[in-house]
């Protein structure tokens, strides 16, 4: 079987380096079309704990992977201004304190909170103390303990990222080809994509193609008309200006996001400098000002031109259609404010692995290849209830909170949210409540980091925690904080880490 | 709520002062389970009360007897001990369901309890085993035990011993049962009114007032239906109930038989089975036989003959089917009120758990309870609609027939609704095809129950993972035949049920 990726940002060679790995011992011949000239998006510096399995299971070395990509840790992601101005926290990879008596703790730390008795809910999540002490650690595989009950992700460069999993592609057997597509053929009897023509009047024909050309969509647009699921009404931001600085300050564990009058700002700390961006919405603020919002917040010294960017918040109708799977921005865009660029690619890669189509060399030509429809509909239906649970946690942010100081803040405070996110909130706010789900990126221990940390404080909690005495409360309270307190007693400052780790 | 109102709060509400006055009717487990755990989680937030009919609710056989692993937590949430069920009920234990000439097809195979599978080629286990045209049954430690009649508590701790993968239920009689709750009932301070229902005053889909036949009246801010399929409570309010099916079930003993398995024992097909399960020192035979009205009468002999029978325990009619909401105003129905599935699977007990999980959780807070009853509605319909995934899928055998549209036919007689039959299709098409277990979110049922269940069912996918031509064959049939043996190795080593459970009840006796 012949596949052709088109593109050779992340997502092209992400899904490159997991094919040719999965399937090193079939004849799947890949082939992966770039282009200098188009160049890459390079998405997401910062990324989910998920980035760790995929990882592993391509049999990369962390260190050798960090030290390429000038990765530093991730213990998770501060957020500045969102819920009030002025005002910080953390969205840390992990839960906040034990359950007690089947009750989720944040419930005991709601109630006790009317008598500030248990200090600050940070406290009870190692991850965020840790991020705010600049230190880390690796958790300890299955231990019990809060403090190494954490995850970590990474944050790195994701030009690197790309350069490093080509290299690691190439090793196993990915061929590489150098071009521009400029014209796409269609078998007429099946509307397969059959062959690709470059600029040079190269001819590549495959069995399956992986659109990651990026925003445009390719081939599952340009040629295949997949049609898109416009989500900006909700998610209105609709540009991105990015460029690097300096590192000037301590290497944080942590990414961070600034709320602003008509978007967000991110900083990603790298070992090598720091990324930095301004997502914005051009309905509320032009170009020019985006960028010098930006440019006045950086730490050090711009490294390079601030490159801008356009999209349309939304998703392709169909992520797999015919032949063509879209994988990364060829799929959808969702903004990056959870760091879901990253995670959205690896999730497509690791259904189409699921979800692969066999191997039967009789059937493989260019012309007869089928494709069973039950694996495009599983496919089609499991993106798109990851795409649309992201939509809404994003979208938490932004209507959880006090701000309506801008035409932007005000947009937000008048809008009709979807029903799933406004059941969500109603639910929280009558009786603190996580309306839960399974299958998704971001659990009820998220959902309470983000509603707790833009204040949403609810009017009830759960009763079931009156049947708890203060005392046993307040004694287990100190009991999670004195581990917690231990464990960061024996982390060491995040640089130093990295520079014993990575020696 | 707006969201523009979220912020007007800036801290959390001070307690209630007045407790939340709960009222629950029924003579019936799930009313025994309900105030347990309500009592238990609840104690300073509400005052409970419990309306006990003199008789217990006969559909409360439709347990069937049996409950899945997850019963241990919920005896743990009533302060009930593994001990103290076995000692003072005559409960066994249960390492799954074997199912025995099922379906007219002669499957045959042990459903049994299982921890998570686990793999090491980086793809899915039953994948692998499939590839290696392995019987899943050899690789399950409960499974092959039960095929013994051996029992041992799975050892914690223990990673390496392959009895460790397993995990076991209950077998119970259900009147034994009831008994041994209701005694724990009794030690609780939960107000018991012995008396029976004579009418619920209903104002605006509101229960204001209970009238009983001792002529008191009740008042309370929210009762719990826990009639049995009777629903006393629901049907004052008008909620529909959307049938499927209809059973008569009867309950035979066979006092003093000793020949404990530690399984329960279902043969038959859809329309006609029997679930045997074994106690301590003596068995119980649940007869099933389902109708249409035009066949009624027929079913009714049948359950007449078994009535008539002196080792009758209880027989009953009893429409398969579910309420469309659970929670109506100030009315929660619990379990067999609310949902009654079929119990030739244990999916009525992880109904009944999931009823008061989730009752626990949106406990009202004031007498404002809309929130909490659209939530608990909406995950009510989910649970009941996934565990019936389940039993749908144990009677179809579209598989096994060659005209899609006569097996079609067959199968839509239950009367499945149209988004239930494109969840149960998704599921079983996409197994079929490739194996693929398809989830949907917080199922009863997790995933190796349907694996298990598919190869028990003999579903064979049509082809495997492509990643299955990946791996290293030789180094996974060695490995496959090292667990293989090793569960071989064990199982007849293991004591047998029987002499286990005695010698369990013993040592329980020496240590009281």
């Amino acid at each position: 079987m012949h596949l052709c990726i088109v593109g050779g940002g992340s997502a092209g060679w992400m899904t490159a380096a997991a094919l040719a790995k999965k399937f090193s011992r079939q004849k799947l011949q890949i082939t992966l079309v770039e282009s200098e000239e188009i160049g890459t998006v390079g998405v997401g510096e910062a990324t989910l704990p998920h980035i760790r399995f995929f990882n592993q299971t391509l049999g990369i070395d962390e260190r050798d992977f960090m030290r390429k990509t000038k990765a530093t840790f991730k213990l998770g992601i501060e957020f500045v201004d969102w819920g009030t101005k002025g005002q910080s926290y953390i969205h840390p990879f992990g839960d906040f304190g034990e359950k007690i008596n089947s009750v989720d703790f944040y419930q005991y730390w709601l109630l006790a909170q009317k008598n500030n008795d248990m200090g600050k809910l940070e406290d009870y999540a190692f991850g965020i103390a840790a991020a705010k002490s600049n230190k880390f650690t690796i958790p300890e595989l299955g231990a019990p303990d809060l403090k190494n009950s954490f995850g970590y992700a990474y944050q790195f460069d994701s030009s690197l990222y790309a350069k490093y999993l080509r290299e690691f592609s190439c090793k196993l057997g990915v061929n590489t080809i150098e071009g521009k597509v400029v014209n796409t053929s269609l078998n007429e009897t099946n509307g397969n994509i059959s062959a690709l023509t470059l600029e040079n009047g190269q001819r590549i024909s495959a069995d399956l193609f992986v659109d990651c050309s990026g925003f445009r969509g390719l081939l599952i647009e340009q040629s295949l008309q997949s049609g898109y699921q416009d989500w900006s009404n909700w998610l209105p931001c609709d540009r991105a200006i990015a460029v690097p600085c300096e590192r000037t300050q301590q290497l944080t564990p942590f990414t961070r996001s600034t709320a602003k009058e008509a978007g967000w700002l991110w900083r990603i700390p790298l070992q090598h400098r720091t990324g930095n961006g301004h997502v914005y919405c051009s309905q509320f603020i032009s170009d020019d000002a985006a960028q010098n919002t930006l440019l006045e917040q950086l730490d050090g010294k711009v490294l390079a031109e601030p490159r801008k960017l356009r999209f349309k918040t939304g998703r392709r109708n169909h992520f797999w259609k015919k032949n063509v799977i879209a994988i990364g921005l060829s799929a959808g865009f969702l903004e990056p404010l959870e760091s879901t660029s990253i995670h959205l690619i690896q999730e497509g890669i690791t259904k189409l692995i699921e979800l692969f189509p066999a191997f039967d060399d009789q059937q493989t030509t260019s012309n007869t290849l089928t494709i069973d429809e039950l694996d495009i509909t599983e496919y089609n239906a499991q993106m798109g209830l990851e795409y649309e649970r992201i939509r809404d946690f994003l979208l938490l942010h932004y209507v959880a909170n006090d701000r309506s100081d801008s035409p932007m803040w005000a947009y937000f405070k008048n809008m009709t949210l979807p029903d799933s996110l406004q059941e969500k909130l109603d639910s929280w706010m009558h009786r603190a409540y996580i309306q839960r789900y399974e299958i998704g990126a971001f659990l009820p221990p998220s959902w309470v980091a983000v509603l707790l940390g833009q204040n949403l404080i609810p009017h009830n909690v759960d009763p079931r925690v009156q049947a708890f005495g203060t005392n046993d409360i307040r004694s287990k309270a100190n009991a999670m904080r004195e581990d917690i307190k231990l464990g960061l007693h024996q982390a060491e400052g995040h640089q130093a880490f990295l520079n014993r780790y990575l020696s | 709520m707006n969201k523009n109102e979220v912020h007007e709060a800036n801290s959390v509400n001070s307690p209630n002062s007045k407790k939340l006055d709960i009222v629950i009717y029924g003579h019936s487990i799930a009313a025994f389970i309900s105030a347990l755990t309500i009592h238990n989680a609840l104690a300073d937030h509400v005052t409970l009360s419990l309306i006990l009919p003199a008789d217990q609710a006969h559909s409360d056989i439709l347990y069937g007897g049996t409950s899945p692993p997850d019963a241990y937590n919920l005896h743990l949430a009533m302060d009930i001990s593994e001990p103290e069920l076995f000692q003072e009920t005559n409960s066994s234990f249960s390492f799954g369901t074997h199912y025995q000439n099922w379906n007219g097809e002669k499957f045959d195979w042990v459903q049994a309890f299982s921890l998570p599978f686990t793999s090491q080629y980086g793809m899915d286990f039953h994948q692998v085993l499939l590839k290696h045209k392995q019987n899943l049954q050899a690789y399950l430690v409960g499974a092959q035990s039960a095929l013994h009649d051996k029992f041992a508590h799975p050892p914690q701790n223990q990673p390496a011993s392959p009895l460790s993968r397993a995990e076991y239920g209950y077998n119970f009689d259900y009147q034994n049962y009831a008994l041994f709750l209701l005694s724990k009932i009794k030690q609780r301070k939960i107000r018991l009114i012995q008396s029976d229902l004579l009418e619920a005053k209903v104002v605006d889909e509101h229960i204001t007032s209970l009238r009983l036949n001792d002529g008191s009246c009740i008042e309370a801010d929210l009762f719990i239906d826990c009639s049995g399929t009777d629903a006393r409570l629901m049907s004052t309010l008008g909620v529909k109930k959307r049938v499927h099916s209809k059973i008569n079930l009867s309950l035979l003993t066979n006092e003093n038989d000793t020949q404990m398995k530690p399984c329960n024992i279902v043969s038959g097909h859809v329309n006609a089975w029997q679930s045997t399960l074994y106690l301590q020192n003596s068995s119980q035979v649940l007869k099933a036989a389902s109708f249409v009205d035009s066949a009624e009468n027929s079913a009714k002999e049948t359950s007449a003959e078994n009535k008539n029978s002196a080792n009758t325990i209880a027989s009953i009619s009893a429409d398969i089917g579910a309420q469309e909401q659970a929670w109506v105003g100030n009315c929660v129905a619990i379990s067999l009120s609310a949902a009654v599935l079929e119990p030739f699977s244990n999916a009525p007990f992880r109904l009944l758990k999931l009823d008061i999980e989730r009752l626990l959780e949106l406990i009202p807070i004031s007498n404002n309870m809309r929130i909490e009853q659209k939530e608990y509605n909406r995950r009510y319909r989910l649970d009941v609609q996934h565990a019936r995934l389940f039993n749908l899928a144990l009677t179809d055998t579209r598989h096994f027939l060659q005209h899609e549209h006569s097996t079609k036919n067959q199968f839509l007689a239950s009367d499945v609704d149209s988004d239930t039959q494109a969840l149960l299709d998704r599921k079983l098409a996409q197994y079929l095809h490739r194996g693929l277990m398809v989830s949907y979110d917080y199922e009863p049922f997790n995933t190796e129950d349907w694996i298990i269940l598919h190869f028990g069912m003999r579903r064979f996918p049509r082809r495997l993972d492509s990643l299955c031509d990946n791996i290293d064959n030789s180094d996974v049939k060695q490995h496959l035949l090292h667990t293989k043996n090793a569960i071989a190795a064990m199982v007849p080593k293991m004591p047998p049920c029987s002499l286990y459970t005695q010698k369990f009840l013993n040592y329980l006796k020496r240590q009281s």
